[in-house]
């Protein structure tokens, strides 16, 4: 349901690819921890599902290798929770060895027919040995000679010494509830003294209470004078009596002011002191979630070793500032992406060793990755040395496109031309080959370092490479943000990502055709309610209207809320993890006064804008209240929790002409049921959170939503799998694979007709 | 200084009458008022009462169950509604004009906020005390599980497991 599902410009297979990379990462992590013996229910129903999963999307690529690889694996998890086979060493080993099996053929070109086959044969052993697998019969790994497929195709040099096992590391993630974080006795030592100064510093405040008492009492002191004073002067009393009372109230007074000024110091004093106190404790904590650059982005080295051998490419990662602390956190969103860029950098940026010896380069290509902390930012470079960017291709491409005239192309310059590659969909892939594959993905590069509170730009010297500068905030814990508020509810947006703000009056909105905009520079900015966005209630009204402009290039916004309220760094809280994913909505926060407020997540935001605005369904601003809705297609929401099958289904059906959104499990899928108006939804049966059948029996109990109608495309096609969904409410139970031959297409059409039909 | 000789009389009576029941009163549960129904929430599961938190409402989500979410004592959490998860009363926002009080309900570790319209206090009692909710309410939904004689009037026992996953099953 984000933007970052948006990857229509990748091949199936590559789509394969990638997610066979984000489970590997998954099932190794999870094989070790087993391994290690930790609580093993839940770990053997994680991997049963991943494999599940992998098998899913090997078939829908028919890679008959992984599809048996998965298969396999599957088959030993399922005997392992019956208890059938134990998760011994040797049978880890060769789980593992399946773990990379499937990285292997994932990475194969899918139309190597001959790699493919050879791998099928040697997948037939692999099976064998899994299956009879066990103690007595323990084969030591590598005996069975379990590289031999790698050496098929791409033909890879054999290292010297054979090489250990591969024992991918779990990349490094966010400290999560369960997690446990590593702590120096010193960093402990700092934290206890910390906290117990903060203790001291506020039993000193007790002090001041009893000095605040004291001070009403000399206040009364000061009053009962002044009271005798008046008395004496109403009595007629002589000018010497009256003096003496009055000396006597100045007295007092000299006594409060003192110990008022003193007070003050004092007070002023237990200010520095616990806000000074406060300060170290937050910076000490907000360490806690650092990591040294060098440990999170270690286990990179395997993978550039391991991608180069496979292409036949000598390339060496250099890793600086290994000692920059990084929010875990922020490493752990942007892992994927690098490791992307790594994957694109060997495979495409980089030559083979003689074409860089022709090139008069050393013949062995470097990739940096560098850390630094600048000016309250942190900075990451990912750079390589291969052939860069052909920046008069990008030219053409961008006037092909039709992003832009011939004319504006022409007067580009390099820094504006590099900003297309990190446009969804722009894809350099079928003009310019030799550097194909390098625009796939580069949006979700842009998308995570967004995540992530920061940005990232491109620099390409021909010939010198590739160069990635990624520009983070130090820390996700505290955002600066922009506080607004929306039917009398405060939000926030980070500050990161507002364009600009402005306070329109009335008068200056124009709108045609129902739409509403304003001028800002000669250029016309929608407009778009938030009330609309959060479906909150109507806020104040004025003769100004203040506007939050989001968003970029052809997806510019601008947000019209009640009233802003200013700038402020809050510290991000999660939503409750009960509550999932909630559409629109990023995180929540406090306000200095305790009231809670909800920070929002612009990518959604802009998701949301986009869906409105492709609907016809945007109500003037200042009146969102009249909702008259007019659609273009039908709407058709897929839920599945592998992409492969997600972005086919997708593909497919955007294709002929429904307007498609896609949900990744049954807990997404049934928030977007219940937020957007769709026609028909099409859903898996195994999903992780949420399955399938309990997904079609919430739908059939809603009272707005029982009559939607619900197509199940599965695996499972035994019959009893079909009664159970047809029980739950289905209205049909396809197989994985009907789209292929049409079926799901034509029983779409029998509930709902074709697109545009009214 | 002397005491006075009637209140010496009172008082050592009180110290020395028998207690009233010879059963341990070993359970403890706050009673509350939603609605017009009283219900009885064990201390166990209910950390503690809290004056009324202002509410933030989550879109897309609040409206039935969730209400939104609160700031209980610097911890951001759930405010449920009580008469939209036992299906007291209309359907439809619930009305807190008059609930004076919150419950924070804690369970597998994590609390939330019940707005509740009175609160009695902690009332002590004998696990037999505990009589079978009649059928009508043994249902598959039903969070009153048993019921509790109190001052006079049946009092609903929540039973904070079925409570916990009817909030689970609703807000998710």
């Amino acid at each position: 349901m984000s933007a970052t599902d948006d990857f229509s410009n990748l091949s199936i297979w590559d789509l394969f690819r990638l997610e066979v990379e984000s489970k590997t990462a998954s099932l190794t992590a999870d094989l070790l921890s087993l391994e290690r013996g930790a609580a093993s229910a839940t770990l053997l129903e994680d991997l049963m599902r991943a494999a599940h999963s992998l098998k899913g999307a090997a078939q829908m690529v028919e890679a008959r290798p992984a599809v048996r690889v998965a298969h396999a694996m599957e088959d030993t998890f399922v005997s392992m929770q019956k208890g059938d086979v134990l998760p011994t060493p040797s049978r880890m080993d060769l789980l593992l060895e399946g773990v990379d099996l499937l990285q292997r053929i994932a990475n194969t070109s899918s139309t190597d027919a001959v790699a493919l086959q050879k791998a099928d044969e040697d997948i037939d052993g692999y099976v064998e040995r899994l299956s009879r697998s066990d103690d007595d019969a323990a084969t030591p790994p590598g005996a069975a000679e379990p590289t031999s497929y790698t050496d098929v195709t791409p033909p890879a040099p054999r290292a010297a010494a054979p090489a250990p096992p591969p024992t991918p590391q779990p990349a490094p993630g966010p400290a999560r509830e369960d997690d446990t974080v590593r702590v120096t006795a010193g960093r402990m030592n700092r934290l206890l003294s910390l906290a117990a100064e903060s203790l001291v510093t506020t039993r000193w405040l007790d002090d001041f209470i009893a000095a605040g008492n004291r001070e009403r009492h000399q206040q009364r002191e000061v009053a009962e004078s002044l009271e005798r004073f008046r008395d004496a002067l109403a009595t007629g009393a002589d000018n010497a009596s009256l003096l003496e009372r009055l000396a006597s109230a100045q007295r007092h007074f000299g006594e409060m002011r003192r110990s008022h000024t003193s007070q003050a110091a004092e007070l002023g004093e237990i200010q520095r002191r616990s806000s000074g106190v406060a300060t170290r404790l937050y910076r000490e904590v907000v360490d806690l979630r650092m990591l040294p650059f060098g440990e999170g982005v270690g286990h990179l080295t395997r993978l550039v070793r391991s991608i180069s051998r496979q292409l036949n490419k000598e390339v060496r990662l250099v890793i600086e500032g290994g000692t920059t602390p990084v929010d875990r956190e922020i490493l752990e969103r942007l892992d994927a992406s690098i490791v992307n860029l790594i994957r694109n950098a060997i495979d495409h940026g980089i030559e083979s060793p003689e074409e860089r010896v022709r090139k008069g380069k050393p013949p062995v290509g470097t990739i940096r990755l560098a850390a630094s902390h600048r000016s309250g930012m942190l900075f990451i470079h990912a750079e390589d040395d291969g052939r860069g960017v052909d920046i008069e291709a990008v030219r053409r491409r961008v006037v092909e496109r039709r992003h832009t005239t011939e004319d504006m192309a022409a007067r580009m310059s390099t820094a504006e031309l590099m900003e297309f590659l990190l446009l969804p969909g722009f894809s350099m892939r079928d003009t310019v080959s030799e550097i194909s594959g390098r625009g796939v993905g580069l949006d979700i590069v842009q998308t995570a370092a967004r995540e992530a509170g920061g940005k990232v730009t491109l620099h390409s010297e021909p010939n010198a490479g590739l160069h990635f500068v990624f520009q983070l905030p130090l820390t996700l814990s505290v955002v600066r943000a922009l506080v607004f508020e929306v039917g009398g509810e405060p939000y926030a947006v980070p500050i990161a990502r507002v364009a600009r703000v402005l306070r329109v009056p009335k008068q200056d909105i124009e709108s045609i055709e129902n739409r509403q905009f304003i001028d800002v520079d000669g250029e016309h900015i929608g407009l778009v309610a938030a009330q609309q966005i959060f479906g909150s209630g109507s806020g104040t009204s004025s003769d100004e209207v203040a506007v939050i402009g989001l968003g970029r290039g052809s997806h510019r916004y601008g947000l019209t809320v009640d009233r802003l309220m200013g700038e402020r760094e809050l510290v991000v809280r999660a939503l409750h993890p009960l509550l999932g994913k909630v559409k629109d909505i990023g995180s929540a926060a406090l306000l200095p006064d305790g009231t809670p407020l909800l920070i929002i997540d612009v990518e959604d935001v802009l998701h949301s804008i986009d869906h409105l605005i492709t609907g016809g369904r945007v109500e003037p601003a200042s009146a969102a209240r009249d909702r008259t809705v007019t659609r273009t297609a039908k709407r058709i929401l897929v839920v599945d929790d592998s992409f492969t099958v997600r972005e086919l289904e997708r593909k497919l059906l955007a294709g002929r002409g429904y307007d498609v959104d896609v949900a990744v499990d049954g807990v997404d899928g049934w928030n977007a049921v219940r937020g957007g108006q769709y026609d028909l939804v099409v859903t898996d049966v195994d999903m992780p959170r949420m399955d399938g059948i309990e997904l079609v029996t919430r739908i059939r109990q809603d009272p707005r939503l029982h009559l939607l109608p619900i197509i199940i495309v599965s695996y499972k096609e035994r019959e009893e799998d079909r009664l159970r969904g047809m029980e739950a409410g289905a209205d049909r139970y396809l197989a994985k694979g009907s789209y292929h031959d049409e079926s799901m297409l034509n029983a779409i059409i029998e509930q709902i007709g074709a697109p545009e039909d009214a | 200084m002397s005491i006075d000789a009637e209140a010496l009389r009172e008082a050592t009576e009180r110290v020395a009458a028998p207690i009233a029941s010879d059963r341990a009163k070993t359970e403890s549960a706050f009673i509350f008022r939603v609605g017009a129904e009283w219900f009885a929430l064990p201390t166990s599961a209910c950390d503690s009462v809290i004056d009324p938190c202002s509410v933030h409402s989550v879109p897309h989500r609040s409206g039935g169950l969730l209400l939104g979410i609160g700031n209980v004592a610097g911890d951001i959490v759930l405010v449920i509604s009580l008469p939209a998860l036992l299906g007291i009363g209309s359907v439809g926002p619930p009305d807190t004009s008059d609930s004076n009080r919150m419950l924070l309900f804690t369970w597998k570790r994590s609390p939330f906020a019940l707005p509740v319209n009175e609160v009695a206090g902690v009332e002590r009692f004998h696990p037999d005390d505990l009589v079978p909710a009649p059928n009508t309410l043994a249902g598959a939904t039903a969070f009153t599980t048993s019921l509790l004689s109190w001052n006079g009037r049946m009092v609903g026992w929540l039973e904070p497991d079925r409570l916990y996953r009817g909030i689970v099953k609703g807000v998710a």
